[in-house]
């Protein structure tokens, strides 16, 4: 029995596609920046189910793929904002997570250790320097394209990148 | 900007920083996220409670709005 229109089951089936693609990605971004595997999670369903309420052009991969980018982020920085997160970032334990299953050479080198204190420490980091470096490591994409997302220009994104990593070494200094 | 020193120390930093951002993304595995996206609105209470806070800003942000224009059409 049908209990939706036809073009709405079209447009389910483009989000869908949309979702295989891109929702481990983006719930790896989400976490990577909260620290919140359940939060992260949350914030991706969401976008998918924004994306599938809104009148983005779903069959326009590129442009629906921004939006799941930029509805992440924002939800990410929403979240960011709120002191009871600020507080539960403190808690979570990246330390003991399962072992990772597509762990390049460079990421196995890193002691848990040294990579709690890394993450502790970039997550202490300015909203935007933080953002700029996490989206830079987990999306891989151009400097242009990280400037759209964070609506800054490229040069910003350099910028700010390197300020990021300027305050990170003052950060890991000043850990005893 | 930096000297040839502290950009090499720089980069070796940039190379952890991002070893480890790539470690910590890795701790969501594929199995771990459903296969298929769930359509029903969120359930979760946190971002439920962020939703209504927006909800209630819009709907002071609207009575305001619909003040000020009735004001103006009184006035």
């Amino acid at each position: 029995m049908q209990t939706q229109p036809i073009a709405q089951d079209t447009a389910d089936d483009a989000v869908t596609v949309l979702y295989r693609a891109h929702a481990l990605r983006l719930t790896r971004l989400a976490y990577v920046m909260l620290g919140d595997r359940g939060l992260a999670e949350d914030i991706v369903r969401e976008a998918f189910a924004g994306l599938r309420r809104r009148s983005v052009r779903r069959s326009d991969t590129a442009q629906a793929v921004f939006y799941l980018r930029t509805s992440v982020l924002s939800n990410c920085r929403t979240v960011l904002r709120r002191s009871s997160a600020a507080r539960a970032l403190t808690l979570v334990d990246i330390g003991e997570g399962p072992m990772s299953v597509v762990a390049a050479a460079e990421t196995a080198a890193l002691g848990s250790a040294e990579r709690r204190t890394l993450m502790s420490a970039i997550r202490r980091l300015p909203a935007r320097q933080r953002e700029a470096l996490v989206l830079r490591f987990c999306l891989d994409e151009p400097e242009a394209e990280i400037a759209r997302l964070m609506r800054i220009r490229p040069g910003t994104v350099r910028s700010t990148t390197y300020r990021a990593l300027a305050a990170l070494g003052r950060l890991l200094a000043a850990t005893p | 900007m930096s000297t040839g020193h502290g950009a090499g120390a720089q980069f070796g930093l940039a190379a952890r920083a991002r070893a480890a951002v790539l470690a910590t993304a890795d701790e969501i595995r594929a199995e771990d996220v459903p296969p298929a996206p769930a359509w029903a609105p969120a359930e979760s209470p946190r971002l439920g409670a962020l939703a209504a806070l927006a909800a209630s800003a819009r709907t002071v942000l609207a009575k305001a709005v619909f003040a000020k224009a009735g004001g103006r059409a009184r006035g």
